[in-house]
């Protein structure tokens, strides 16, 4: 198409004088823009806010860390080879622990049981951890102190209490620290307790656990060798994939895995996790932005068919405007700037109640509300163009009026 | 003597329609000089509206020559003849043809919006041709707050505002009563009288042609006679 030059400023003051005749019209033809651009902006501010909240929620189980799993995991994630259940030792996890870039590991063993303490009790999960454990899981304490390698070296009978057992535990706000819970009737003292933590990714309560010793846990509780799973840090989130190939190798190495034959153990790594879980968002981003698209499309239809009519309606006027002395150019123009001021005016009003719809909902959800500027700035020069695209053509018909069909027009 | 202001020679205007063309102007030849106020009439169907267009470069001949202020029309492109129109011509229809929901003063500047005048100058100028038909007072006004006469006033405000060497109008009074046309046909003859601008007027109604000083007379296509007093037209 071949547009000819523009003379903007006596344009815009007759197509502003035009829009502004017909103000009621003009809103109403803004309205499909309007809801299109709203549409767009939340869509974009819910993708970004739950991306941000799965990465800080992934970031919340630790940080740069890798979970060790004993016995293999196919691609569905259930466990394979039950013999493969009781392959990670103390001393896999001392040899991780000299490898470079590995900031600290720590095993877990897990127990499951009923804690007493006084006149109450809790079944919780008991989880005996290295002392990295808080350092690797970014878990400050709430009150007290965490147990020490001394602790672990004399398998001390000590507790680190989460937040929902300190609460059902010790209820009515009594402090716990210096008090005596029974673990399988084994007495250990309360030196600590942790900050809450929340829920996890996957809906559990994080804080309905008890730290202990993993010693501990293996001597007086489990009674075996053997560990639940291991926590590796990386020291660097660039690091991460080179410490779970080194740690990889180390274990292929100590548990004599021939090359080619399926190891029994398993290495998880947020990282991946992280990102499945921001495609999963990207997707769902994607699926929504497609459906703003469409109602942006909608919306410049809309100025097209109302465009068509309001040509139609005003096909008097432009036969005036023509005996007048308007070239054919003028009068393209006019209905041109008229579209794209309404599409752009829609897009601009549509970002406001867009940008008001994204805090709401990011503060149901609670999540942080981000209207990426980019965003603000693609709709609305995204809207422009849809006036350009719907309004050439009411435009084009508008001045190829013949203005005597015009003038005598009833 | 000095160029015409409109000279066509032989023009003719056929609709080609579906089953037999329509012939609207079958070869009229016509001399408007510069000061001139002429009154065209006839009958209905006869081709008045027709050649008005014509003249005012809204629709073209099929065949014929027409010059305007010496210049020959049927070379000259579209945007050179918008162009002429917004500073050369004005235009007077039956129907005012204001823009609705736009103040006087608005509508008589519209023409000099397309010629590229400055927006203080626009209104100065649309204000003194408001108040050269006698509307000062209701510069402000919409077109709905103001009565018939009024509006073709400031229709002819509008036509005359970019002081055009030739004002067309088309049965200017034929929404008017009496006294709305005397008042109207008067500013005609004032504008022609005092400020020399050229004025053809197309008209049923003999009253109203003889304020003109010279009345041309269409019958099917073709000037039927070409009197150059009014009276002669009153009494035919
Ligand atoms: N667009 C058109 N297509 C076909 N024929 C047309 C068209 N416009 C006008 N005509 C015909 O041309 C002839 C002249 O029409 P014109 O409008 O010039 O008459 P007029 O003298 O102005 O009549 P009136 O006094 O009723 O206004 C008429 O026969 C009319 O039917
Ligand atoms: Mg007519």
């Amino acid at each position: 198409m071949r547009l000819p030059p523009l003379k903007l400023p006596s344009t815009l003051r007759i197509a502003l004088g035009a829009l502004a005749r017909n103000r009621s019209r003009s809103l109403l033809t803004m309205l499909g823009v309007v809801i299109g651009v709203a549409a767009v902006i939340i869509t974009v501010a819910i993708g970004a806010g739950a991306r941000t909240s799965v990465a800080s929620q992934i970031n919340g189980l630790g940080s740069n860390m890798l979970i060790l799993l004993p016995g293999s995991v196919n691609l569905g994630g259930s466990r394979t080879g039950t013999g493969g259940a009781s392959t990670l030792t103390i001393a896999d996890g001392l040899a991780i622990a000299q490898l470079p870039h590995v900031a600290a590991v720590s095993p877990t063993v897990t127990v499951r049981t009923q804690v007493v303490a006084g006149n109450n009790n809790w079944q919780t999960t008991i989880s005996g951890v290295a002392p990295s454990y808080t350092f690797i899981r970014n878990w400050p304490l709430a009150s007290g102190t965490f147990f020490s390698q001394h602790d672990v070296d004399a398998t001390a009978k000590v507790a680190v209490l989460g937040q929902t057992v300190e609460t059902n535990l010790f209820p009515g706000g009594a402090d716990p620290i210096g008090r005596t819970i029974l673990i399988r009737n084994v007495p250990f003292v309360v030196t600590g307790t942790l900050s809450a933590k929340g829920q996890s990714s996957v809906g559990q309560d994080q804080d309905d656990t008890i730290l202990i010793p993993f010693s501990s846990a293996l001597e007086r509780l489990t009674g075996q060798t053997t560990l639940a799973s291991m926590l590796v840090s990386a020291d660097d989130s660039s690091n991460i994939a080179q410490v779970q190939s080194e740690v990889t190798s180390l274990l292929e190495q100590r548990h004599h895995i021939v090359a080619g034959a399926p190891d029994d153990f398993s290495i998880r790594n947020l990282q991946d996790i992280a990102n499945a879980a921001s495609a999963t968002a990207s997707v769902m981003q994607l699926l929504l932005a497609g459906v703003a698209a469409v109602s942006l499309l909608v919306g410049g239809i809309g100025i097209m068919n109302i465009m068509l009519v309001s040509v139609t309606e005003r096909t008097r006027e432009i036969g005036l405007r023509v005996a007048v002395g308007a070239r054919r150019t003028a009068i393209l123009w006019q209905f041109l700037v008229e579209a794209v001021v309404l599409s752009t005016l829609g897009g601009a009003a549509g970002v406001i109640f867009g940008g008001v719809g994204s805090v709401a909902i990011a503060t149901l959800a609670k999540w942080p509300a981000t209207v990426p500027p980019s965003a603000v700035v693609l709709a609305v020069a995204f809207s422009a163009l849809v006036g350009v695209f719907f309004g050439y053509y009411p435009a084009a018909k508008a001045s190829r009026l013949d203005p005597i069909v015009a003038l005598r027009f009833e | 003597m000095a160029t015409p202001v409109v000279a066509v020679r032989d023009l003719r205007r056929i609709y080609p329609l579906a089953g037999e063309p329509v012939v609207a102007l079958a070869g009229i030849d016509l001399d408007i000089e510069a000061g001139e106020f002429v009154a065209v009439m006839g009958p209905s169907g006869s081709g008045k509206s027709t050649f008005m267009h014509i003249v005012g470069f809204l629709d073209r001949p099929t065949s014929g020559t027409y010059r305007f202020e010496g210049r020959d029309v049927t070379e000259l492109s579209e945007d050179d003849l918008a162009g002429i129109r917004s500073r050369r011509l004005g235009f007077v229809f039956q129907a005012y043809n204001l823009l609705p929901r736009t103040t006087a003063v608005e509508n008589v500047e519209l023409p000099m919006l397309y010629a590229g005048v400055g927006e203080a100058e626009r209104r100065t100028a649309a204000l003194a041709a408001l108040d050269e038909v006698g509307l000062s007072k209701q510069a402000f006004h919409r077109p709905n707050q103001l009565s018939g006469g009024q509006q073709q006033r400031v229709a002819i405000a509008r036509s005359l505002v970019n002081n055009p060497s030739l004002i067309l109008a088309d049965e200017p009074t034929g929404a008017l009563d009496t006294r709305a046309s005397e008042d109207v046909m008067a500013l005609f003859e004032r504008l022609n009288h005092e400020r020399g601008i050229t004025i053809m007027l197309v008209t049923h109604e003999p009253d109203v042609a003889a304020h003109a000083k010279r009345i041309v007379t269409f019958r099917d296509g073709i000037i039927l006679s070409d009197a150059p007093r009014a009276r002669e037209a009153v009494t035919q």
